[in-house]
């Protein structure tokens, strides 16, 4: 009796990307969560300094 | 079964190989970073896009004109008449001089002076329009203040301060040659990810197909990261945070970020399709039937 079996790949090949993508947002968020106030000061600081009164 | 055994027996090799994926992403993500920069830094179509832009114009001509009525009510002169002069296609031309000064300022390094703006009838109207019943004011000082208003309205920005600091930058260096140098940062970008991309594709030797595995991972991943990375900036509000300033600053940035948030999306989609065709086909041609007989071996 012959048997078969596929070495195919299965349909959570499709999730792979998010391995990469999941670590890049994750730090992004992490940065502008943690230094989103800092953030924020410096731009308005900056934005103050640059546009005319 | 060949496949599945090799990659059982070669587990250095697939952990090497998700490390250049993941350097792979990396410089995909600093190609599409760069070339959004250079387009900011040296795209003279792209600054004169926002400045002709028709929201910026229409933003621009309401806040113009809301002021001309404040003046006008406070020095006694026609407000029809000015807004006349200053129309739509006389800002289009301002913002056109004002964005051809400012790209040769990024690019050039160029510090010459910020272009005036001048109407030569815009003094003989408010003088011949001034009511009789209000305490006269000299129609040059009105004249004086509406050219402000105007120039203040079209560039925001203390251009004294950015000329400034653009002299003491080109005491240090060579504006020109850096511009030049950060217009080849994207083919750098795009050089180091072909390395990587080259070195999963010898790592796998001659199952070569196997490497569409980690192109398509690096390339989607990169895509779904720009695109989650867009819809934070868009969160954060930038427009709002510059409104707080300048409204019409902030339609200028906002015009600014639209159109590059349209290339980064348009590039993130690229890659998403570039990326699940590489694993599409993979998937069709990564794995092969294999018969009873075939085990045995």
């Amino acid at each position: 009796m012959s048997t078969k079996t596929s070495t195919r790949p299965g349909k959570s090949l499709y999730f792979l990307p998010l391995t990469v993508a999941v670590p890049i947002v994750a730090v992004i968020l992490l940065a502008v969560l943690r230094f989103w106030p800092e953030i924020r000061k410096l731009l308005s600081i900056l934005i103050k300094l640059v546009v005319k009164a | 079964m060949n496949a599945q055994i090799r990659q059982r027996a070669y587990p250095l090799e697939r952990g090497i190989a998700w490390v250049m994926t993941f350097l792979l992403a990396g410089c995909l993500v600093i190609t599409i970073l760069s070339i959004l920069m250079v387009q900011i830094l040296t795209n003279a179509g792209l600054h004169l896009g926002v400045a002709t832009d028709g929201a910026v114009i229409d933003s621009q001509l309401e806040h113009i004109h809301a002021n001309v009525d404040m003046l006008a009510e406070e020095y006694g002169f026609s407000a029809d008449a000015v807004k006349k002069i200053i129309n739509r296609e006389e800002l289009m031309r301002v913002n056109r001089e004002i964005a051809a000064w400012w790209t040769h300022l990024l690019t050039e390094g160029d510090t010459a002076t910020m272009p005036r703006w001048y109407s030569p009838d815009l003094e003989e109207t408010v003088a011949s329009s001034m009511k009789s019943d209000t305490p006269q004011m000299d129609p040059q000082t009105i004249v004086a203040d509406l050219t402000e208003m105007v120039e203040r309205t079209v560039f925001p920005l203390r251009e004294t301060l950015l000329t400034t600091g653009m002299d003491l930058v080109n005491e240090r260096a060579d504006v020109p040659g850096v511009i030049r140098s950060l217009t080849k940062l994207p083919m750098l970008g795009l050089v180091m990810s072909l390395a990587a991309a080259g070195l999963i594709a010898l790592l796998m030797g001659r199952e070569m197909i196997r490497s569409l595995k980690y192109y398509g991972t690096a390339a989607a991943g990169t895509g779904f990261a720009v695109l989650a990375s867009l819809i934070i900036l868009l969160c954060m509000g930038p427009k709002a945070m510059v409104a707080e300033a300048s409204k019409p600053l902030a339609g200028e940035i906002g015009s600014l970020l639209g159109r590059i948030g349209w290339e980064a999306g348009l590039g993130a989609l690229a890659l998403l399709v570039v990326g699940y065709g590489c694993l599409i086909l993979y998937r069709r041609k990564g794995g092969k039937t294999i018969t009873g007989g075939e085990q045995a071996e």
